[in-house]
C-alpha cells in the first residue's frame, strides 16, 4: 500500500534509472522485521546512551562562549574584531559562507535524492536535514552580527517606513536576507513534515504519559491512515520540489556577495556554480563527519551500511572534482585574461604572497584529499572517510578565508596593502558556533528519532516485498 | 538648526580625563556596570529600533543677544598664530562664540590664505582636556592673588631684579619688546633668556659671518629659475614656508610661457618634503654638505670673474664622491647660467659657515638684490650671540643665585636635561604654561597661560608685517598673557592684555586711532609695517677655517638631529591631530624613529623596527630604527620635539634633545635586541609597474614632445548615469606638479569634518580615520629612487562601485555628481569599503567621539554630523560648504559663482594644488584644468569614472645629469 | 489519549499563530506613526506660559519680531530675554507669570524653553531658504496664532519633508504672505506652479540636501 503510493508519487517524476536489485539490497543487507527496527531505533531516543547527556552538558557550556562574544561585540563595537580597512570582512563572513555552505547537504539529500528516487538517502536524510537547520542557524547569526549597527537590521527588509526609502535592490546583501530566511523556513518545514510519522510512532511506543503527551502534540494527531499517508507523501513531494531550486539559489546569491564586487579575485562569473558545488561538497563532508561516529556509537551498521558510506564517498569525489575544476578555471581565466590586477592576485598574491600557506593547504585539502576516494577500500572504510571529511571541513573554511582576506588585503593601490590577524573574539565566535551547533545536534539525537523509521520500514518492505 | 543646541556650551570644571589618552577605546576599559547598562540598552535598541520616542530638548536663548551674532551663522575673525616669534595670519571661524576652524588669512604675507597643519591643529590645543586649569602652589590650589604678590615682590625696584631670571619664548611682538626694554631699565640686574630650541640661530650667525651683522634673508622664489636647497626644507619648515611654497609652485606650471618651470636641486641628509619635490636630489651626511658647499663656492667663484670672487676661488675644495662631483659640476654650470635668477638656501640645521657660504654664493651669482634680500631680524635680541642659550641660567642655578625663576610657556626641563636636574635649586619658581609640562611639575607655582585663541597681543611676520592677535573666546581656564605678566613686573597697575595692546598701538597712531584699530583687526595685518630691505656688502671671508672644520668631521656615523614638521620643538608633542598625522616621508605616526639608509642598515645588520641604542658622548637613547630609502649613507637622523608624556605618563616617542645636549657630531649604534611596533599608515611604497594606471609622471621635455598626452575617453557602460544630470556637476582636480606632500590638507580636512583620531593602537590596526591621505610612492630612477606623492580621498566616481552594493542605499549619487554617504542610514555592512578600489572609506569601529565628556566636543563643526559607532564615513567634497553656499546664494537671489565653494583641503593648500568647482561651467577653473593634457584618472581601466582628476607630475631635470 | 476538542484547540492555535505573524509588523508599522512616537500634537509645558494667541492676535506682533533670524539664518532664532523685557519692562512689570523672565534678565538664570519642533541632529534644516522661496511659517508649524501652548502639527518624519520636496507647489505662497497665518490661496492668487517658476523653486531630494 505505502509502496504503491510511493510508486504513484514517483510516477509523477521522470522514471529514474533503476540500479540492479542486488545493489539496492546491499542497502539493507540482512532482513529485519518492522518490530525489530522500531524497537531498536526508538530505543535510541527513549533509552539514550550515557555519553549523550554529558556531551549535551559540555557543548551547552561551550555555547556560553558564543553568547559572551556576541554580547561583547554588540555593546563595544566591531572594533573588538581584528578587522581593518582594507580587510573589512574577515572571520564573520568566512564563518557565514562556511556554515551556509554546510547547510546545503541536507536539503540536497532530502530533495534532490528524493526526486531522483535514490533509495540510499533513506537512512541518512534526517541526519542531513537536522544538520542543515542547525548550520543555517549558525550562519544566520553572522550577517546580523557583522553589521556596525545590528539593531537596524530590519532596514534590509523592504517595508513602508516613515523615511519613505527602500533597500538597495541591486545589492546582493538585500537578497541574502530573503534567500537565507526562505531556505531556513523551507528546510524546517521539510524536516518537520518527514518527522511527523515517527513522532507518532514514538507517541505510541513510549511508556511515560508525559512523553506520550509531548510527542502526541508534535505528532499533530497523526493516525497513519492510508489517506493521511497519501497526503503526507504528496506534501513531501511538493516541498521537495520547492526546496530543490533553493539549494541552487541560496548559495548562488551568497556567491554574489563577492562576484558583484570589483576586487581582483572576486569579480568573476564562475562563482555561483562553483560556490554551490563547494557547498554541497562541504555539506556532504559534514554529514559523514557526524554520521560515522553516530553509526558506531549507536551500533547502526546494519541501517547505515558500508554501502551508504560508499555512495557518500562517491558524492564527495564528484563535488570535490567540480571544485578542483573551478579553481583551475579561475586561475586560467586570470592568466589568459587581460586584467593585470586579477592576474597579480591569482598568480602571485595567493600562491606566492604571505598568504600562500593557506592557499596550498586549501589545495591539499579540497583537491588532494578526495583523490584517495578513488579507491573503493577507502570509500568503504569509516575511518578513512572520517579523516578525509575532516580535511575537507578545514579546506573549505580556509578557502572562504583565503578568498575574502587575500582579495581585500592586496587589491589595487599598493598604499592600501595591509594584512589581517584575527582577535580573540573572532576565534571565540567561531568556536562558539561550533559548540552551539554540536549542542543542538546532541539535543536532536536525544529527543528525535534521527533515522527516519517509517521511511526505512517502507524501504524494507519495498525491497524484500518485491524480491 | 543644529547650531542652536551648541549655544552656551561651557566646558565644566573638573571634566574627567578621557578614556585612554590617545582615544584608542581599549575595550578592556569597559566596567562591568557599563557592560550591563549598555547591554540592556543594546537589547532595547534591537527590539525597539526606530520606535523609540523623540527625546525632549531645551532651547536656551541669549540673555542679551550680541548684535554681531546670528545663531546658526558662523563669524570669522582675523588673528595671528606665532611660532618661535614669527607670526602667521589666520582667520578663525566662530559659531556662537565658539572657535571651530582655522584658515589662513589671504592678506597676511606669511599665509596668503594658506595654513599649515600646525595652524590647523591650534584649535585642538585650545580644547585639549589636558590643559592646566587652576593655579597651584606645589600641587595645592592657590588664589590668583598669591602669584601676583610673588611677582610683585620679585620685581621690587630696590632689588634691581637681582636673582630674578625670566625665560620667554622668542618674541617679535612690538608690545612685548617695548615692555622688555622698559623692564631692563627698571630692573637692570634681571636675567632674561629666550627659550627657542629651533630658532634659526645658525642662520643669524651665518649672516654675521658673511655680512658682519645679524640679518634675516628673504627670498622671492617667483624670480628664481634655479633653486638650490642646502639641507633647507623651505617648503615645509620655517616661518615663511607657506609663502615660499606658494611662490615655488607658481614656477612649476609647465604650460605658461611667461614664467617657465624652475629647477630645484636639493642636497640633504634625510629625505624631506623639499627634497622629494626636487628635480635633482643628492643625499649627503652633514659634514659632506658643508664640504659640498665649499666646493661649490670655489667652483662658482672660479666661474665668475671680478676680484670679489677671487677671495673664494682660493677656497680649498674637499674631496667629493663621484656622484657628488658630477652633481656639483652640473649644478654650478646651471647656477652660473642663471646669474641673478637663482637662489641658494641653507637650512637652519646647517652650521653658520654653510649659511655664510650660501650668502657668498648668492652675492657672487648676483642673486642678492634680485631674488634675495636682507633685513634686520624681526625677532627681538636675535643679534645676541647667546640668544637661545640657557648656559647663564644653568650656572646661576648651580651657584644657587636664583631667587625667582619665571618661565613663560617655555618647557626648559623638556629640552634641556641638565636644567631639569637644577630647577629644584631655584628658591621660588613661577611657571606659566598651557599644559602640565615637566617644567611646571618642577616649579613651585603652576599658573595656566592663555592660548593663542584666548589672548590679545601682536606679532610680526617673517618680513616684519605686524598683526594684531585678537581672542576668539575668553580664557577657558583663566589663563594669563605674557604682556599681563610683564606689566606686573613693570610695577604697572594690573591691566588686561586688551588694554595693553590697544594703548601701545594708540601710542603709535595717536590720531585716527579709531579706524586704524578697526582696520587692523578686520584685515589681520597692520598696513605699512613691512621692514625695508637693507644692502649688506660681503665682508672679507674670515670663516674658511670654520667651513673647513664643519666639512671635515670625525670618523663614524654622523648624527643628524632635525626639527619635526608636526610637533616642532615639543610644543605640539601631545596634540593628537598632529601626532596622528603621518610623517610626510615615512608615514610613521605617534612617535619618532631613527632614520637609516638601507645600505647602512645592512652594514649594521639592523631591521626596520629594531630598537637601537644611540650613544653620543655621555648621552644615550634607545629608539626604534626605520629604514628610509634616499637617506644619506653615513648618517642617522632623528627628529627633535618628541618624547612629551601622555596622560598615563608614558613618553610619546623619544626625546632627542638628550642627544643634542651631548653636542656630538657622531654616534655609536648598538642593537638592543628588542623590537618595536611602528604605526605606519601606508602599506607599500613600491609602485611597481602600476605607475601608468595610478600615478603618472614624466619629464618636462618628454611632456612637451608628446603632448597632447592622455585623452581621457569616456568609459563604455551598460548603465545610463545613475542620477538625472543636473546642470551643476561638482568635481576636483589635483595638480601633482604643485603638491609637495606637506599634509596641511589632511589636518584641514580632519578639523572641518569632525574626523576623530584613533591613537597608536588604532593606527597599528590600520583603522586611521583620515578622509584625505597622502600616498607616497617610490619609483626607480637610475641608481636612486624618486618619491612621488598623491593626495587620495573619495574620488566621487560617476559609476561608484560602493553605491550598488550598499543594502540600505546609504551611499548613493546626488544629482550634482556627489557620491553621498548618509551616516544615519548606514548599518555598517562595510561592503562599500570592500568594493572601493581606492579604499578611502573609513569605518567607526568604536565610539570615537567623547561627547560632553571632553571639551574637544567644542571643536566640532556644527555643520557636520558627528558620526556614531558602526557607520561608514568618507570625503564628502565638503558637502556642508557646498550646500550652505548654495543656500546663501538662493537667499540672496543670485547665481552661485565659481570659487564660492572651496573645500577645506583646497583652502589650506599653500601651493594651490587642489581646485574644486562645477565641471559643467566652462568658465570654472576646474573645468579648464580637467581638459589639461596632463589630466588623468586613477585606475581609469576599472570604469569607475572618478570625478576627481589628477594632473601628471612633471620634473625638470638637468640634461647633464640624466 | 487526546479528547476530541483538542483538534479544535489545535486549529485555533494555528490561526492565532498566523495572526501574530501578520500583526507584529503591522503593529510596529502603525506604532511608529502614532503622535506618541513622533511627538506631534502634544503641547509642551513651558517655563513661562507664553500664549501665542495673545501676542499674535491681540497684540498683532509678527513672527519675525521675536524669531528674528528666520529669514537670514538656518535657525529661526529664539528671542533673547532682553527682547521679552523690551515690552515687559513697561507692561505686566510685576506679573508673577513673568518672574522667570525677569530672573533670566536680572540674575542671568538661564531661561530654558522646551523644544517643540525637533529634528534629529543629523538633519540640517535651513529656515532662510524656505521662507525666501515662498514656504510660509504656517505650512510646517500650523496655526501657532491659535495655540495656547505650542505643539507640533506635523510628524516631521522624513516622509513629511519629502512629500513637499517632491511636490512643493501646494506649500508655496507670495513672499509677502510668508508670516501670514490666515492667508489661503484664492482664485485671484498666482497658482503654486506659477510661483514655483517665479521663485525658481527646485527643492533638492538628494540625501545631502538635509543630511551632511
Amino acid at each position: 500500500m505505502t509502496s504503491a503510493t510511493a510508486e504513484g508519487s514517483a510516477a509523477a517524476w521522470p522514471a529514474p534509472d533503476r540500479s540492479p536489485a542486488a545493489d539496492e539490497l546491499a542497502l539493507l543487507p540482512k532482513p529485519q522485521t518492522d518490530r525489530a527496527l522500531t524497537e531498536q531505533l526508538l530505543d535510541c531516543v527513549l533509552k539514550p546512551p550515557a555519553w549523550l547527556d554529558r556531551a549535551i552538558l559540555v557543548t551547552g557550556l561551550g555555547s556560553f562562549v558564543l553568547i559572551a562574544a556576541v554580547t561583547y561585540t554588540l555593546i563595544t563595537g566591531i572594533g573588538v574584531w581584528g578587522n581593518n580597512i582594507p580587510v573589512a570582512w574577515a572571520f564573520a563572513i568566512t564563518n557565514f559562507v562556511w556554515w551556509i555552505g554546510i547547510g546545503h547537504a541536507g536539503t540536497f539529500i532530502s530533495a534532490f535524492l528524493l526526486l531522483f528516487e535514490q533509495k540510499w538517502r533513506t537512512s541518512i536524510n534526517r541526519f542531513a536535514e537536522a544538520m542543515t537547520l542547525f548550520a543555517v542557524m549558525q550562519a544566520g547569526l553572522f550577517p546580523l552580527l557583522h553589521m556596525g549597527r545590528a539593531w537596524f537590521f530590519y532596514w534590509l527588509v523592504p517595508y513602508p517606513s516613515t523615511m519613505k526609502v527602500w533597500p538597495q535592490f541591486r545589492s546582493s546583501l538585500t537578497w541574502d536576507v530573503v534567500a537565507v530566511s526562505t531556505y531556513f523556513t523551507v528546510s524546517l518545514l521539510f524536516w518537520y513534515l518527514g518527522l511527523i510519522p515517527d513522532l507518532a510512532a514514538l507517541r505510541d511506543y513510549a511508556k511515560e504519559p508525559w512523553r506520550r503527551r509531548l510527542y502526541g502534540i508534535f505528532a499533530l494527531g497523526w493516525h497513519g491512515s492510508a489517506a493521511t499517508w497519501r497526503r503526507h507523501r504528496i506534501a513531501y513531494g511538493v516541498l521537495a520540489g520547492i526546496a530543490a531550486p533553493l539549494v541552487v539559489s541560496v548559495h548562488s546569491i551568497v556567491s554574489m556577495d563577492f562576484s558583484i564586487g570589483v576586487l581582483p579575485g572576486w569579480h568573476s562569473t564562475i562563482f555561483p556554480p562553483y560556490f554551490v558545488a563547494g557547498a554541497i561538497y562541504s555539506g556532504f563532508a559534514l554529514v559523514l563527519t557526524l554520521m560515522i561516529p553516530a553509526r558506531y556509537l549507536y551500533r547502526l551498521e546494519h541501517v547505515i551500511t558500508r554501502d551508504h558510506l560508499e555512495k557518500m564517498g562517491k558524492m564527495l569525489l564528484v563535488t570535490g572534482t567540480i571544485v578542483t575544476y573551478a579553481y583551475a578555471v579561475e586561475i586560467y581565466c586570470a592568466w589568459s585574461g587581460g586584467d593585470a590586477f586579477d592576474r597579480h592576485m591569482l598568480l602571485h598574491v595567493r600562491p606566492r604572497g604571505p598568504i600562500a600557506p593557506i592557499f596550498w593547504t586549501v589545495i591539499a585539502c579540497n583537491c588532494g584529499s578526495p583523490l584517495v576516494l578513488w579507491s573503493r577500500r577507502v570509500r568503504m572504510s569509516a575511518v578513512g572517510l572520517f579523516v578525509v571529511t575532516l580535511a575537507i571541513q578545514l579546506g573549505m573554511w580556509l578557502e572562504r578565508f583565503l578568498l575574502i582576506v587575500s582579495s581585500e588585503s592586496a587589491d589595487f593601490l599598493p598604499a592600501n596593502a595591509h594584512y589581517y590577524s584575527p582577535s580573540v573574539i573572532d576565534i571565540a565566535l567561531l568556536c562558539g558556533t561550533l559548540s552551539f551547533f554540536t549542542f543542538l545536534f546532541c539535543l536532536f539525537l536525544r529527543f528525535v528519532p534521527f533515522i527516519p523509521l517509517s521511511e526505512l520500514k517502507a524501504l524494507e518492505f519495498e525491497l524484500r516485498g518485491r524480491s | 538648526m543644529s547650531s542652536l543646541k551648541h549655544e552656551h556650551v561651557e566646558p565644566r570644571a573638573g571634566i574627567e580625563p578621557e578614556f585612554g589618552f590617545d582615544q584608542d577605546l581599549a575595550p578592556s576599559a569597559l566596567s562591568r556596570r557599563e557592560f550591563m547598562q549598555v547591554s540592556a540598552a543594546s537589547i532595547a535598541f534591537a527590539t525597539l529600533g526606530a520606535c523609540t520616542r523623540a527625546p525632549a530638548e531645551k532651547i536656551v536663548p541669549y540673555r542679551v543677544q550680541p548684535s554681531e551674532i546670528v545663531p546658526g551663522r558662523a563669524l570669522h575673525y582675523a588673528s595671528a598664530s606665532t611660532l618661535d616669534g614669527y607670526a602667521t595670519g589666520i582667520l578663525v571661524e566662530s559659531h556662537e562664540g565658539r572657535p571651530t576652524k582655522i584658515e589662513g588669512n589671504p592678506e597676511h604675507p606669511a599665509s596668503l590664505g594658506a595654513s599649515s597643519a600646525i595652524e590647523q591643529a591650534l584649535l585642538l590645543e585650545l580644547y585639549d582636556p589636558r590643559r592646566l586649569r587652576t593655579i597651584q602652589q606645589r600641587g595645592a590650589p592657590a588664589s590668583a592673588l598669591e602669584p601676583l604678590q610673588a611677582l610683585r615682590a620679585a620685581a621690587a625696584v630696590e632689588r634691581k631684579g637681582s636673582g630674578v631670571h625670566l625665560i620667554l619664548p622668542a618674541q617679535s611682538s612690538p608690545l612685548v619688546v617695548d615692555q622688555l626694554k622698559r623692564l631692563r631699565q627698571r630692573l637692570p640686574e634681571l636675567a632674561l633668556y629666550f627659550h627657542a630650541p629651533l630658532a634659526p640661530t645658525n642662520a643669524w650667525q651665518g649672516a654675521k659671518l658673511a655680512f658682519g651683522r645679524v640679518l634675516d634673508t628673504r627670498v622671492d622664489l617667483r624670480r628664481a629659475n634655479v633653486v638650490l636647497a642646502l639641507g633647507a626644507d623651505f617648503l615645509a619648515r620655517g616661518p615663511a614656508q607657506l609663502a615660499l611654497a606658494g611662490a615655488f609652485a607658481e614656477r612649476r606650471a609647465p604650460d605658461s610661457p611667461a614664467n617657465p618651470m624652475n629647477r630645484l636641486y636639493a642636497v640633504e641628509t634625510a629625505p624631506s618634503v623639499t627634497g622629494s619635490t626636487a628635480d635633482h636630489r643628492l643625499a649627503l651626511a652633514p659634514t659632506q654638505i658643508a664640504a659640498f658647499a665649499s666646493a661649490l663656492l670655489s667652483a662658482v667663484a672660479r666661474g665668475v670673474d671680478g676680484q670679489a670672487s677671487a677671495a673664494f676661488a682660493t677656497l680649498p675644495t674637499p674631496a667629493l664622491s663621484d656622484d657628488a662631483a658630477r652633481f656639483l659640476a652640473a649644478l654650478s654650470a646651471d647656477l652660473l647660467a642663471q646669474r641673478g635668477a637663482s637662489a641658494v638656501l641653507a637650512g637652519d640645521e646647517q652650521p653658520p659657515a654653510v649659511h655664510a657660504a650660501a650668502h657668498a654664493l648668492n652675492v657672487l651669482l648676483g642673486n642678492t638684490g634680485s631674488v634675495m634680500s636682507h633685513a634686520p631680524p624681526v625677532v627681538f635680541a636675535a643679534d645676541d650671540p647667546e640668544f637661545g642659550s640657557l648656559r647663564g641660567l644653568r650656572e646661576a642655578l648651580a651657584a644657587d643665585r636664583v631667587r625667582t625663576l619665571i618661565s613663560f610657556e617655555s618647557d626648559i626641563a623638556f629640552s634641556d636635561l641638565e636644567l631639569r636636574g637644577l630647577l629644584s635649586k631655584a628658591k621660588e619658581s613661577l611657571c606659566f604654561a598651557l599644559f602640565p609640562t615637566q617644567t611646571a611639575a618642577l616649579s613651585s607655582w603652576q599658573i595656566p597661560s592663555a592660548h593663542a585663541l584666548e589672548t590679545w597681543g601682536d606679532a610680526l611676520a617673517f618680513d616684519g608685517t605686524a598683526s594684531i592677535v585678537q581672542p576668539l573666546i575668553a580664557p577657558l581656564y583663566g589663563g594669563r598673557t605674557l604682556s599681563e605678566v610683564l606689566a606686573v613686573l613693570l610695577g604697572e597697575e594690573p591691566n588686561s592684555a586688551h588694554d595693553l595692546v590697544k594703548n601701545f598701538w594708540q601710542g603709535r597712531h595717536p590720531d585716527d586711532f579709531g579706524e586704524f584699530w578697526e582696520l587692523a583687526l578686520a584685515r589681520g595685518v597692520v598696513a605699512g609695517t613691512l621692514t625695508d630691505a637693507v644692502i649688506a656688502p660681503l665682508l672679507e671671508p674670515g670663516w674658511f677655517p670654520e667651513l673647513a672644520s664643519a666639512s671635515a668631521g670625525p670618523q663614524g656615523i654622523e648624527l643628524n638631529l632635525e626639527s619635526d614638521t608636526r610637533v616642532h620643538d615639543g610644543r605640539f608633542g601631545t596634540n593628537s591631530w598632529l601626532l596622528e598625522l603621518p610623517c610626510p616621508i615615512t608615514k610613521l605616526t605617534w612617535e619618532n624613529a631613527a632614520w637609516l639608509a638601507p645600505s647602512l642598515a645592512r652594514r649594521l645588520a639592523v631591521e626596520a623596527g629594531d630598537v637601537i641604542r644611540l650613544r653620543a658622548g655621555a648621552q644615550s637613547l634607545e629608539v626604534p630604527a626605520l629604514i628610509v630609502p634616499g637617506h644619506a649613507d653615513g648618517a642617522i637622523s632623528l627628529a627633535l620635539g618628541w618624547g612629551r608624556e601622555n596622560e598615563a605618563g608614558k613618553p610619546i616617542g623619544v626625546n632627542a634633545f638628550a642627544l643634542r645636549a651631548a653636542n656630538a657630531r657622531t654616534v655609536n649604534v648598538e642593537r638592543s635586541g628588542r623590537q618595536a611596533e611602528l604605526a605606519i599608515t601606508q602599506g607599500s611604497m613600491q609602485l611597481g609597474d602600476l605607475a601608468e594606471s595610478i600615478l603618472v609622471s614624466s619629464t618636462l621635455s618628454q611632456y612637451r614632445a608628446e603632448r597632447p598626452a592622455r585623452p581621457i575617453k569616456k568609459q563604455l557602460s551598460l548603465y545610463t548615469s545613475d542620477a538625472p544630470e543636473s546642470a551643476r556637476q561638482w568635481g576636483m582636480v589635483i595638480d601633482l606638479n604643485a603638491c609637495t606632500g606637506c599634509s596641511a590638507c589632511v589636518i584641514a580636512c580632519q578639523a572641518e569634518n569632525n574626523v576623530p583620531s584613533v591613537g597608536k593602537g588604532g593606527v597599528l590596526k590600520h583603522r586611521e580615520m583620515h578622509w584625505l591621505r597622502i600616498d607616497r610612492y617610490l619609483i626607480e630612477e637610475g641608481k636612486t629612487e624618486r618619491a612621488l606623492v598623491q593626495p587620495m580621498a573619495c574620488q566621487h566616481c560617476e559609476h561608484a562601485p560602493c553605491e550598488y552594493v550598499c543594502p540600505t542605499a546609504a551611499t548613493v549619487h546626488s544629482s550634482d555628481g556627489l557620491n553621498q554617504m548618509i551616516y544615519n542610514r548606514c548599518v555598517g555592512t562595510r561592503f562599500c569599503s570592500n568594493n572601493c578600489p581606492y579604499k578611502v572609506r573609513r569605518f567607526n569601529w568604536f565610539n570615537y567621539h567623547q561627547g560632553e565628556r571632553s571639551p574637544r566636543e567644542l571643536a566640532e563643526n556644527p555643520e557636520v554630523t558627528v558620526r556614531a559607532r558602526g557607520v561608514m564615513e568618507k570625503c564628502s567634497y565638503c558637502v556642508q560648504r557646498i550646500r550652505s553656499a548654495e543656500n546663501r546664494a538662493r537667499v540672496e537671489h543670485r547665481p552661485l559663482r565659481d570659487g564660492d565653494v572651496r573645500t577645506a583641503c583646497e583652502q589650506a593648500c599653500p601651493t594651490r594644488a587642489i581646485s574644486f568647482g562645477d565641471v559643467n561651467d566652462p568658465h570654472s577653473a576646474v573645468a579648464r584644468l580637467r581638459q589639461n593634457p596632463r589630466a588623468f584618472e586613477v585606475l581609469a581601466e576599472i570604469g569607475t569614472a572618478p570625478r576627481t582628476r589628477y594632473l601628471m607630475k612633471l620634473t625638470n631635470p638637468n640634461p647633464e645629469l640624466t | 489519549m487526546f479528547p476530541a476538542w483538542s483538534t479544535r484547540v489545535f486549529r485555533a492555535a494555528l490561526c492565532v499563530f498566523a495572526l501574530t505573524i501578520i500583526s507584529i509588523p503591522a503593529g510596529l508599522w502603525a506604532w511608529e506613526r502614532t503622535p506618541y512616537v513622533t511627538g506631534a500634537d502634544t503641547p509642551r509645558a513651558q517655563p513661562v506660559k507664553f500664549d501665542h494667541r495673545h501676542h499674535v492676535r491681540d497684540d498683532g506682533i509678527a513672527c519675525g519680531y521675536c524669531h528674528t533670524d528666520f529669514a537670514r539664518s538656518p535657525s529661526a532664532g529664539m528671542p533673547a530675554v532682553s527682547l521679552c523685557m523690551g515690552c515687559h519692562a513697561q507692561v505686566w512689570t510685576n506679573s508673577a507669570e513673568l518672574e522667570p523672565v525677569r530672573k533670566a534678565y536680572f540674575e542671568a538664570a538661564p531661561l530654558a524653553w522646551e523644544r517643540v519642533t525637533r529634528l534629529p541632529h543629523f538633519v540640517f534644516f535651513d529656515h532662510s531658504v524656505h521662507v525666501s522661496k515662498g514656504v510660509g511659517c504656517v505650512s510646517c508649524h500650523g496655526r501657532v496664532d491659535q495655540m495656547a501652548q505650542v505643539y507640533a502639527v506635523n510628524s516631521f518624519t522624513m516622509g513629511f519633508c519629502l512629500d513637499c520636496h517632491r511636490a512643493p507647489e501646494a506649500a508655496l505662497r507670495p513672499l509677502d504672505k510668508i508670516t501670514d497665518m490666515e492667508w489661503a490661496r484664492s482664485s485671484s492668487d498666482e497658482s503654486g506652479s506659477a510661483l514655483r517658476r517665479k521663485y525658481d523653486v527646485h527643492p533638492g531630494t538628494d540625501c545631502t540636501t538635509c543630511h551632511r
